[in-house]
């Protein structure tokens, strides 16, 4: 993208990122002290640390009114982050608590007499029992100071719904409402399909090089996982950079089977596609709709817009997409390899046909063909796949799932293109609401997606990054307005026992921006469960 | 709202928002249960998407055009029961993606009773699953593409096609490649989807074998492309007959490569492709396809004798507000299309359903008086449109005549899977008085 790295930039990163290696040492404690309380403005704003050193955070205004909001954040990278790394460059571990999405959604609900709280966690990365532990001592911290507590709303985000999930099913009777967001439903494992296709597909298709799975233990292995970005951002950025000729990488061409394609005339940015449809990775990205050209459309001598719209548009969104997640994508692996103590990335039986499944009459364009599809098919079904190990598996799947069991009112709310946590994982958990045939209002969602075109180009006709996402683009990048409305649900379930009727929960999602009105929208379930 | 005043705050714009919500939203939930979407005593509107601009835009755009022109005229003749039928037309740009959303606006937000006339395989694959107006009842009616798979009642419970499958296309004309050019060399340039995979699922079903097949891949086509392999290689392949089964961008590429080429072959053009109008306007010159040969299952459009084409053109004249309402087959198929709306709700009944006009195609849309020189497919069990076509060749100006003369079409059927191709013994219902349907 605009601040992609240069391969000048991947050596430095790749040279220097023991430097960056740094572990976070959070202070322990056996027993947790109470929390030093200031009240200003009529908020008494209160910091403590938790028995396992996790500082935490709530707030509750003078007109409180007994119920508060517990926010559980979502995933944050255990590991510092080298600086050349776009985007998110320049990262260190923290556990700062976040009492609240945002500064915004905190104060309208402080100012209309809600209490909000929460725990920075004792440890980052992939660790929701954790969170756990810590955010129930958060609940009791806070009661204890505000004894007229009546009502504990559950909300999240990403890993945060996952946990908000394990609270509310580990912790019957605490909790009124929940309200997981954009969220990690079931296990990680749903998730980590789709990052190992990238990976691997990454690996199979532009640079042999790149690890993908099997670090080493310790610093050699966060050296070995940094390399890796560097190495997909490269690929990437020689992407775009030839996105509207098809060039390939350069370390293409170190891939006997990539070489096969490269001599067949199949542009790169169709086998980027490939990628993002066999993981299942939306078309639609944070600076990309997936169906927009340069120029105006209504320029009959702009003969270009239509090609371009049709056979690279997909592609940029898909390059968009894998270049936000594989930051994520090979720190969680690299995180969850570290503590199951082996490999856990496996697609040795994906079937990478039925994975793209429609999705190669829908993009056959941008994918260059039936023959190009096939070709690319050839080159998959040749390729090594990766094995996980047993042990490491077995320790993954030992830990909680959740349940997927609708017990209190409960709002989710996702982006339809969230190119992170697929939207597929809140669709399990409607599936799963809906498969109890539960009579109550106890079950509402909310899928938001972008404005239907907003790419944007510069006067040279490239793609630009250069400006904001719109809201309901990417993962979890909601507005205050729509947090807000599901918080209102939350709350409204809370006291109730059940959720606003139908009729009310639908006028809302025609009418908050970004909400799509549809309540029949079913999101690509996810690709692991066929 | 008892249970709404029982909460402790309500954060200020959201509850504003939602308690205006509870008066507005009894409004609409009353009226649905008088109507149904999209049908007022007044009116009922359907939706189309098409590519009004872009690529593909030439000829498609005048198929909505031509179809609401239709349907005005029968508006100013008393409407469908006393109702207007009006066309909600969304642009496409012939974009898959653009098409879900275009569909999307038409069904949620604009509330239209049904879907009409859908254009492009890749387009409807993906509102059919994206949007899958068969689990919301929504009717999903002639669907502007031959790709078989649409006729999959089971599947897509609400989704009828209008134009003959291309696995019937390609069976029919493999037999007429047999009959007519048994000892020559034969190759084929396809569309390399859904719709050339549907085509090559035809021609190998009749035994047709190529000497030389080409796909190009959809929205590639170009001069230099074609002229570089596609057309090159029927010609270093001395190929006698090219069968061209693509689009018409493609198939006038296809024809100016190899005039470029020097390239002399009998050109068979698949009826995607075939419109002499579109094909003149992409500049291909009327010379260059004199002599081609093309399929249909309608009527010449040159065919002044015909009723249908006779008062189609009548009412194209006066009621087409479409940019170039040149009469072609274009605009016949979209007045075809609004002629089909119309019987399909008259079958429905005085107060047309959403449920009702599917069940009334199902067990009445047979035996519908229509456009078509080939008998309709609809039943319970099959949702397939026009089932047969005829051959015939392009004059100087463009005119498709049949094999046998002006107004003498030898019409072959067959269905989109193993049966035979025959000669077809359909008669064709004489047309309804004014060319308004009378079932």
């Amino acid at each position: 993208m605009s601040n992609r790295i240069t391969r000048r930039g991947a050596a430095i990163l790749a040279t220097s990122v023991l430097a960056f290696a740094t572990t976070i040492a959070i202070p322990t404690a056996a027993n947790a002290a109470d929390p030093t309380c200031d009240t200003a403005l009529g908020i008494t704003a209160c910091n403590g640390v938790g028995s396992d050193g996790a500082p935490y955070s709530f707030s509750a205004p003078a007109n409180f009114g007994g119920t508060l909001y517990l926010w559980s954040h979502g995933y944050r990278y255990p590991v510092d982050l080298p600086a050349a790394i776009p985007v998110v460059g320049g990262y260190k571990v923290t556990s700062t608590p976040e009492p609240a999405p945002s500064t915004d959604v905190a104060k309208a609900l402080l100012s209309t007499g809600f209490g909000i709280a929460g725990s920075g966690y004792s440890k980052q990365g992939w660790s929701p029992e954790l969170a756990v532990k810590s955010q129930m001592e958060v609940v009791a911290a806070f009661k204890k100071k505000f004894p007229s507590t009546t009502k504990v709303i559950a909300w999240g985000a990403s890993e945060g719904g996952y946990i908000t999930q394990l609270l509310v099913d580990q912790n019957p009777g605490t909790f009124a409402a929940m309200a997981p967001l954009c969220t990690v439903s079931n296990d990680i494992g749903s998730s980590l399909f789709a990052a190992t296709d990238v990976l691997w597909g990454m690996q199979t298709f532009f640079d042999p090089t790149i690890v993908g799975h099997g670090y080493a233990a310790g610093l050699a292995g966060y050296a070995q996982a940094m390399g890796d970005i560097g190495k997909i951002f490269t690929a990437l950025g020689a992407i775009q950079a030839g996105v509207t000729v098809g060039t390939w990488p350069e370390t293409a061409k170190a891939s006997p089977l990539a070489s096969n394609l490269i001599a067949a005339g199949i542009p790169a940015r169709s086998a980027l596609l490939m990628v993002g449809l066999i993981a299942g990775l939306p078309t639609q990205s944070a600076h990309f709709d997936g169906t927009t050209g340069p120029g105006d459309p209504t320029n009959p001598a702009n003969q270009d817009y239509d090609k371009f719209a049709l056979a690279i548009s997909p592609a940029l969104g898909v390059l968009e997409n894998i270049a936000s997640a594989a930051v994520l994508g090979v720190v969680v692996n690299y995180d969850l390899e570290q503590q199951m103590g082996g490999k856990i990335l496996d697609n040795s039986t994906h079937d990478f046909v039925a994975q793209v499944g429609d999705a190669a009459g829908t993009y056959n364009m941008a994918l260059s063909g039936d023959a190009a599809i096939a070709g690319m098919q050839g080159v998959m079904k040749l390729a090594p796949k990766w094995t996980a190990d047993a042990a490491a598996v077995a320790k993954l799947n030992a830990a909680k799932k959740t349940s997927g069991k609708v017990v209190i009112p409960t709002v989710t709310m996702h982006s339809l293109n969230d190119p992170a946590v697929f939207a597929g994982n809140t669709q399990w958990l409607t599936d799963q609401y809906l498969a109890t045939n539960s009579a109550k209002e106890m079950y509402a969602t909310f899928i938001t997606s972008g404005p239907e075109h907003y790419s944007q180009f510069t006067a040279a006709g490239l793609p630009d990054t250069s400006y904001p996402a719109p809201s309901s683009t990417n993962h979890c990048n909601f507005s205050s307005m729509q947090m807000l409305t599901v918080a209102w649900m939350a709350n409204y379930g809370a006291q109730n026992g059940v959720l606003p009727d139908a009729e009310i929960t639908q006028f809302l999602r025609e009418t908050i921006p970004g909400f799509s009105p549809d309540d029949m929208l079913e999101t690509p379930r996810l690709k692991i469960y066929g | 709202m008892s249970r709404i005043t029982r909460s402790p705050r309500l954060i200020a714009a959201v509850a504003a928002v939602a308690v205006a919500g509870l008066a507005l939203a009894t409004v609409p939930a009353q009226a649905t249960l008088r109507n149904e979407v999209g049908v007022t005593s007044t009116s009922i509107t359907f939706g189309i998407t098409v590519p009004m601009s872009g690529i593909a835009a030439p000829g498609y755009n005048k198929l909505a055009p031509a179809a609401q022109g239709y349907l005005d005229y029968v508006n100013d003749n008393g409407g469908v029961n006393g109702r207007k039928v009006y066309l909600k037309v969304e642009d496409d740009r012939y974009a898959p993606a653009t098409a879900v959303s275009k569909t999307n606006k038409l069904v949620l937000q604009d509330k239209v009773f049904g879907i009409a006339g859908a254009l492009g395989t890749a387009n409807h694959l993906a509102v059919l699953k994206s949007i899958n107006p068969g689990k919301r009842g929504v009717p999903d009616l002639f669907v502007n593409t031959g790709f078989s798979g649409f006729d999959d009642a089971k599947k897509y419970p609400t989704t009828f096609m209008i134009l003959p499958s291309y696995v019937m296309e390609a069976k029919i004309m493999g037999k007429y490649l047999s009959a007519k050019f048994p000892d020559k060399k034969i190759g084929l340039i396809y569309q390399d989807d859904d719709f050339g995979r549907n085509a090559k699922t035809g021609f190998a079903t009749a035994g047709t074998k190529f000497d030389v097949s080409k796909g190009y891949a959809s929205g590639s086509q170009s001069a230099a492309t074609f002229a570089g392999s596609q057309v090159k290689a029927m010609q270093d392949a001395k190929v006698d007959v090219v069968v061209m089964f693509g689009v018409t961008t493609a198939t006038a590429a296809a024809l100016g490569a190899a005039r470029a080429l020097g390239y002399s072959a009998q050109w068979i053009l698949g009826s995607v492709g075939g419109d002499a109008t579109t094909l003149k306007a992409l500049g291909v010159p009327a010379a260059l396809l004199t002599g081609s040969i093309g399929a249909s299952f309608v009527p010449s459009t040159s065919d002044d004798k015909d009723p249908y084409v006779a008062k189609f053109k009548e009412i194209n004249d006066k009621y087409n507000k479409g940019k170039d309402k040149t009469f072609d087959n274009n605009v016949f198929t979209g007045m075809n299309l609004g002629y089909m709306l119309v019987a399909a709700l008259r079958a429905a009944g005085p107060n047309p359903t959403r449920a009702g006009v599917v069940k009334a195609l199902e067990s009445k849309g047979a035996s519908i008086a229509a456009p078509g020189l080939v008998p309709l497919g609809y039943s319970a069990t099959s949702h397939a449109g026009y089932t047969g076509y005829w051959f015939g060749k392009y004059d100087s100006t463009g005119a498709l005549i049949p094999d046998d003369g002006p107004g003498k079409y030898a019409v072959w059927v067959t269905d989109s899977g193993a049966g035979a191709v025959t000669a077809s013994t359909f008669v064709r219902p004489a047309m309804p008085a004014n060319a308004i349907p009378n079932n």
